[in-house]
């Protein structure tokens, strides 16, 4: 009877990371034991793979092999018949050795003799020695398809054509590169079709597994993009009023709404960060381009426009602090001709208290002060980072910034998108204009929409399809 | 009328009314910054069966602030209805003046005398054009469906806020207007409301006309400066071609050429003509209005019944890995062995042989063995790699035959290896092989940082090994320079103590 459930045994030898890979492939960063040690793990554990709640596949967590040379002296001084293969096994593992010397050998072997295929992990860091042979030639006696997977290979010094070629030696041609610590969706995706590559008959379940990945990590991206519009909105749309002839409230009112800004990008930067961590790929803190959750340059600092190539927007010109602009009687100096259409239109038919409030304003002598348009640019390349940093395209972490991208090379010179002009002139639209905990009150209209637009704009290409050499 | 629930009681019950839950549950949580932390409402929801989108629904539903809103819903759909049953009558009733205002000017000023055509046109007049507007705006993307049925929602939201300004009502009012706007609903429900009130609008005229026409007698006329007779003959014709159609008697020609200003009119003809009058109210004012209200509200109940919940929305997804985990642990499925079988080693005195000191080589990298044959000299027997099992089993059947017995065994390997079991067995069999001590020498320490390896916890794995294994001594070299410098010292005492021996 075909099991419902597709079982697949992760061998190998001591310390190759075993328990690691089932813990990124799980997403489950509490499963079983990790430590950089023999004989980490010493039980066989099991959990499965749910999609929508159904299990569709079950991956068994062995204790690493380490006496196969002993299993096959073994074999050697208690021959039996010729061509007895398999059969072979069986006696070996009827044996008392089996239950005692070779405990830990023999629950693998038994595991994967319960199992469909199994997963045979290396470290790609080790050279081919002559006792992983000695390995792959007692899990062959098992008799099941043994996929071999490379290990630890996002780091310098490994071995992979080594490990290729000895393989290919062995008649293991189908390998799987996947490096269980830095993690990588396309790897993931490319060990399920290897997986369904050699197991035809679970070629649905398999891929039904990994349309489900993908779009759950098209969703998280998705989320994640909509958390950064959801911080250029607010920022975009934010004003403050300051009096123009009062120096000291003046400067004042900038700091308070530098802060703000600040403080605005840290929540998004921290709620970013949680939707990937409960995703239950662990990161390891250097990888991400922060420092206890903040970047390592202050937002309104000419170094932070450097590092991502800006330059300075003109409201610095106009007397206003770094990063923010005043929008002057002659209104739209500092903002642009597309934000003056943009905000007299939107003053006019949206905001209810807009043109003439504005007027009134400037009037008395207050101007309004904005965030200027290189520090939205700056917020957006910032959050573009942290997310090509949090889904480990092209291992991120270890590779320099790409400052070549033509994607954020469009966020950096081209003009920003419309909706953001938009948002100049919808005051509402600002989480930041509520100076108060107010009520709730009717939500803003369009913003949800604008929300999704602008998403769309900063999640697009992070993913060049077919981008990565492997 | 607001609630749309009560439209959708014939699909999946309380299916929207679960999603605007769902909505208000989200909105709240995006502004706490956090989610909701109810036990009861995880279990549920990790409980329902499903996608994402159920068991966002059933942890929602199952939250206190869901039940709160689940109830505020239910109060809101009354006051929806009720707020609709004022506007309605409010119409009826403005329908009424509207045509007791017609037939009463006709009756005191015109003694009498009724204008059919001035009659319809106050009647329909506005409200036909007002429909082309609608169904004009209505072919535009962002339309909101209406103005009468939009202020309608807007009143009725606001009266709700105004009800209880911070609490579980605004929220469900801003729940609902925005999965309004995000169904594309909206626009229907407005829509739906306006011509609602329409309707209520022609009612009220219908019946004033009614009542006006039965207790009072009027002469129908109509008249013309600039037009032929033949355009209003052709007029009534194609007014009257549908209630004429269902059976009603309408003015013929020869009654329209009789109706005429100044003509004296046709007592017989009053009949036909108010009976187009009305017809024309029900067929052109009330029927199409109330059509387009049924279409309007399937319209809305379509929208609110097919779109799902915004599943890529932060809120939903920050909550997906703990309503829909990806993965379920299936336990230990076979256990530790009791402990660590021990290694079959016995104790013994270390005696240093009169031969040369043996130097074998496991596991350790291809660049590092050159090195180590170069150190053969007359003290140095290199035996090489004892890597294959061939190997091993020659060293073991040859060590203890060896004559005279090695000054030392120098087993060379790395610390980028995790020793194993294998390796424990085999230094414990080459100690039990030979009486002569038995060193073990750990290379590679210098590399192992950019391996992400670290060297001293792998070091502590091999001193545990060299301890089971009986070692007499394990050195770890930093480089391999300095492994083998040490080893030539160690060789040179050696050979002290030998010549010192032999004098």
């Amino acid at each position: 009877m075909a099991p419902e459930v597709l079982r697949v045994a992760v061998v190998g030898h001591t310390n190759t990371g075993k328990t690691s890979l089932l813990r990124t492939l799980l997403r489950d960063t509490h499963f079983g034991e990790v430590r950089d040690a023999p004989a980490t793990t010493r039980h066989v554990e099991g959990a499965q793979l749910l999609v929508d709640g159904r299990a569709l596949l079950a991956l068994y967590d062995t204790p690493g092999l380490e006496d196969a040379p002993g299993i096959l002296d073994w074999l050697e001084a208690h021959p039996g018949d010729r061509h007895e293969g398999a059969r072979s096994l069986q006696r070996f593992l009827d044996t008392p050795e089996a239950a005692g010397r070779f405990e830990q050998e023999a629950k693998v072997l038994r595991q994967l003799q319960g199992s469909e295929v199994g997963l045979y992990v290396i470290d790609a860091r080790e050279p081919v020695l002559p006792k992983y042979r000695d390995e792959l030639a007692v899990l062959a006696l098992c008799a099941r398809p043994l996929l071999p997977v490379l290990n630890f290979i996002a780091g310098p010094g490994t071995r992979v054509a080594a490990w290729r070629e000895a393989l290919a030696e062995l008649g293991l041609h189908t390998v799987i590169e996947f490096d269980s610590v830095v993690f990588d969706a396309v790897g993931e995706r490319r060990l399920f079709e290897k997986l369904s590559s050699v197991l035809d008959q679970w070629r649905g379940p398999l891929g039904e597994l990994r349309a489900a990945r993908e779009r759950d990590a098209r969703w998280r991206r998705e989320a994640a993009t909509r958390l950064a519009a959801d911080l250029l909105l607010d920022v975009a749309a934010a004003v403050a009023l300051v009096d123009a002839d009062d120096e000291i409230a003046r400067s004042r009112d900038e700091a308070a709404l530098r802060e703000q800004v600040r403080e605005r990008e840290r929540r998004c930067t921290d709620q970013v960060i949680e939707l990937f961590a409960f995703g239950g790929v662990e990161y390891a803190v250097d990888a991400l381009p922060l420092e206890d959750g903040r970047w390592h340059t202050d937002l309104f600092t000419p170094e932070a426009l450097g590092e991502y190539g800006l330059k300075a927007g003109r409201g610095a010109g106009v007397g206003a602090a770094a990063g923010l602009a005043v929008d002057a009687l002659s209104a739209g100096l500092t903002l642009g001709v597309g934000t003056l259409t943009g905000a007299m239109l939107g003053a006019l038919f949206g905001d209810r208290h807009g043109l003439g409030r504005r007027l009134f304003n400037r009037v008395r002598g207050y101007r309004e002060l904005r965030v200027d348009d290189a520090t939205l640019r700056l917020l957006a390349l910032r959050q573009r980072r942290l997310l090509r940093a949090l889904e480990r395209r092209g291992h991120g972490a270890v590779a320099p910034l790409d400052t070549t991208d033509e994607l954020d090379e469009r966020w950096r010179s081209a003009s920003l998108p419309r909706v953001l002009l938009r948002a100049r002139a919808r005051p509402e639209w600002s989480a930041l204009n509520r100076h108060r905990a107010e009520a709730w009150s009717a939500p803003a209209a369009g913003r949800d929409e604008a929300c999704v637009e602008l998403a769309a704009q900063l999640g697009q290409a992070l993913d060049p399809a077919g981008a990565d050499a492997r | 009328m607001l609630s749309p629930s009560a439209n959708t009681a014939c699909s999946a019950p309380g299916a929207v009314t679960g999603r605007i839950v769902a909505e208000a549950v989200r909105r709240h949580e995006e502004r706490a910054g956090a989610p909701i932390d109810e036990a009861h409402a995880w279990r549920q929801g990790h409980q329902a069966s499903g996608g994402l989108g159920p068991r966002i629904v059933a942890r929602a539903v199952a939250t206190r602030l869901g039940a709160q809103v689940a109830q505020s819903l239910e109060r809101l759909r009354g006051l929806a209805a009720g707020a609709t049953l004022v506007a309605a009558v409010l119409a009826l009733i403005s329908g009424m003046v509207a045509a007791g205002v017609v037939f009463g000017a006709a009756a005191t000023e015109a003694r009498g005398q009724l204008n059919i055509f001035w009659v319809l046109s106050s009647l329909l007049g506005l409200q036909t054009l007002l429909l082309l507007v609608w169904a004009v705006f209505m072919g535009l993307p962002r339309s909101r469906g209406g103005v009468l049925g939009q202020a309608l929602i807007g009143a009725t939201a606001s009266l709700a806020r105004r009800a209880n300004r911070d609490g579980v009502h605004a929220l469900t009012v801003v729940a609902l207007l925005g999965w309004l706007e995000r169904t594309g609903s909206a626009r229907w429900a407005a829509g739906m409301l306006t011509h609602l009130l329409w309707v209520a609008f022609g009612v009220g005229a219908l019946l004033m006309s009614v009542l006006a026409l039965t207790f009072r007698q009027y002469d129908f006329v109509w008249g013309t400066t600039l037009l032929g007779e033949e355009s209003f003959v052709a007029l009534v014709a194609g007014m009257g071609a549908l209630p004429s159609a269902i059976g009603l008697e309408v003015p013929d020609a020869a009654l329209v050429s009789a109706s005429r200003i100044g003509i004296e009119s046709m007592p017989a003809g009053r009949r036909a003509w108010s009976t187009l009058l009305l017809a024309s109210l029900l067929v052109y004012g009330i029927v199409p209005r109330l059509g387009l209200a049924l279409v309007c509200r399937w319209r809305l109940s379509r929208g609110l019944r097919t779109t799902g919940l915004d599943l890529q929305a932060p809120g939903y997804q920050r909550l997906a890995p703990r309503l829909m985990p990806v993965s379920a642990s299936l336990g230990v499925v076979d256990p530790a062995p009791a402990g660590v079988k021990a290694v079959g080693t016995r104790g013994r005195r270390p005696v240093t042989g009169q031969g040369p000191v043996l130097l074998v080589w496991l596991a350790l990298e291809d660049d590092c063995r050159e090195p180590l044959e170069g150190l053969a000299d007359a003290r140095v027997q290199v035996w090489g790699s004892v890597d294959d099992r061939r190997a091993q089993a020659r060293l073991l059947t040859e060590l203890p035959a060896l004559a005279p017995p090695p000054a030392v065994v120098v087993v060379v390997s790395s610390l980028l290896r995790t020793p194993d079991r294998h390796a424990t067995t085999l230094l414990a069999q080459v100690h039990s092989a030979t009486p002569a001590p038995v060193w073990l020498v750990l290379t590679g320490a210098d590399r192992s940082g950019g391996l992400g390896i670290d060297p001293a916890g792998r070091a502590a794995a091999w001193e545990a090994v060299a301890a089971r294994a009986g070692i007499d001594a394990m050195v770890v070299e930093t480089a391999e320079a300095a492994a083998r410098g040490r080893l030539e010292t160690v060789f040179a005492r050696l050979a002290d103590e030998e010549s010192a021996g032999g004098a």
